[in-house]
């Protein structure tokens, strides 16, 4: 496998498909520099997740144009860009399949089709 | 009902002309094998390559009631309502609105014969796609009530199987709805998603419906099978998914988790998170995935862009 610069961000993300995610750490384990890479990655998204988050005080867009934001937009998105960055915050959010399960079937057995038929089947 | 899968197989093949004839006695069929009585036990189980899955249920329809058992739970059903068992307590889903059913024209009856099964008088029935065969259908001429459902994949294999082992028509047997839930909620309509089609490989996007929290469920149906697709924000996790297997369509890798009633599929787009769920043969769903949003990575710059400013 070639150096997975593009990867590392998603794979600290766990965004890959399951083997891309094996492929990505089987590389790190033997790769010093795609490590340090990662390190770095990791280092600077921490730092990013621990500034101080405040609530923009007037609507965006318009806010944006003025000097002052757009600096402030305009270094981070430099200095992100310098280091070739990709800024991801941990997912929070989980889909719980049984849940998606009872809305599929709630929705199936109102009509007919194969499954309906027959009798769903409990569960996923 | 006695002879009734027989009656209208024979009118869809000898009166109607054999296209659309057929298609109307298949239709038919579908429909009044929904409201069929019966309680039956049996087996279902699905295999794709080297995923497969098996479990036992257990099935009581009367009275415009079902109630299904299993080694994961029961399911009441009446209606649009269904009501799941967790512990001691009832919760119930209400889907509000659904519109109406269509069986696709692709599909057609095929060759009937005469046999017995489970020591009933029986007629198989072949559903054709395209001229090709789809399923198999071991159908009780009393109760119109499928004993046996085959699912072919492309290849002519059985994608899933389910057949009844134990069959009694019309059981004399009194259901009642839990009186109480725990909790009750409703399955609203919500605003269809920009990003998903219409229509995908003959499946028509028939109803969407909001989920909690930011998403939605469009459901798809071709009268015949029928899948999910939720669609919620790009972050979002299912974490699931971990064990599945992963495979490919036109160079686009997915996960997959192969369950006996059901095939689960996940991917994320540039945009959004996807999760697909239904009872569509592997062909279809390969099809289906190649005209849904495809799965990829966002750029740099778009990531940092939507953390930063949502």
């Amino acid at each position: 496998m070639t150096h997975p610069i593009d990867l590392l961000s998603a794979f600290l993300d766990g965004e890959l498909a399951p083997a891309d995610q094996a492929e990505v750490a089987n590389h790190l384990h033997g790769c010093a520099s795609c490590a340090a890479d990662l390190e770095g990655i990791s280092r600077v998204r921490d730092w990013i997740r621990g500034m101080p988050v405040e609530e923009a005080p007037i609507p965006l867009l318009p806010a944006l144009r003025q000097p002052r934001w757009a600096w402030a937009a305009a270094s981070i998105a430099a200095a992100a860009l310098a280091v070739g960055l990709v800024v991801t915050p941990a997912q929070t959010e989980v889909l719980d399949l049984d849940t998606l399960a009872g809305q599929h079937t709630a929705r199936v057995v109102v009509s007919p089709g194969i499954s309906s038929i027959r009798g769903p089947v409990v569960g996923r | 009902m006695a002879k009734r899968i027989a009656t209208l197989v024979l009118s869809a093949l000898v009166v109607m002309p054999a296209a659309a004839g057929a298609d109307e006695g298949l239709a038919e069929y579908l429909e009044s094998a929904m409201d069929a009585e019966f309680h039956g036990s049996g087996v279902v189980m699905c295999t794709w390559g080297a995923d497969s899955a098996a479990t036992t249920y257990e099935v009581t329809r009367s009275d415009g009631m079902s109630m299904v058992q299993g080694p994961d739970g029961g399911l009441m059903l009446s209606g649009a309502l269904t009501a799941s068992k967790a512990g001691a307590d009832w919760y119930a889903l209400e889907v509000s609105e659904w519109s109406a059913w269509s069986l696709s024209d692709r599909y057609s009856l095929g060759d009937t014969t005469a046999t017995i099964r489970l020591g009933r008088s029986a007629t198989e029935v072949n559903v054709m796609e395209d001229g090709r065969i789809r399923a198999r259908l071991v159908i009780d001429d009393e109760s119109t009530v499928p004993l046996l459902t085959e699912v072919f994949g492309a290849d002519g294999g059985v994608f899933r199987l389910a057949a009844l082992v134990e069959f009694v028509a019309a059981p004399a047997v009194d259901m009642e709805m839990p009186e109480s839930f725990m909790e009750h909620e409703m399955l609203m309509y919500g605003e269809p998603s920009s990003l998903l089609p219409d229509s995908a490989f003959g499946y028509r996007r028939t109803d969407t419906y909001a989920l909690d929290g930011s998403g939605s469920q469009a459901f798809y149906s071709d009268g015949l099978f029928s899948f999910s697709v939720f669609e919620v924000s790009r972050g979002a996790a299912p974490g699931d998914f971990t064990d599945g297997s992963s495979f490919e369509v036109e160079g686009a890798t997915y996960t997959r988790i192969v369950t006996a009633s059901n095939v689960w599929v996940h991917w994320r787009s540039p945009e959004r998170s996807y999760v697909l769920v239904g009872d569509l043969p592997p062909d279809h769903i390969e099809a289906v995935l190649s005209e849904l949003p495809r799965p990829g990575t966002r750029g740099v710059i778009m990531r940092w862009l939507s953390r930063l400013f949502g």
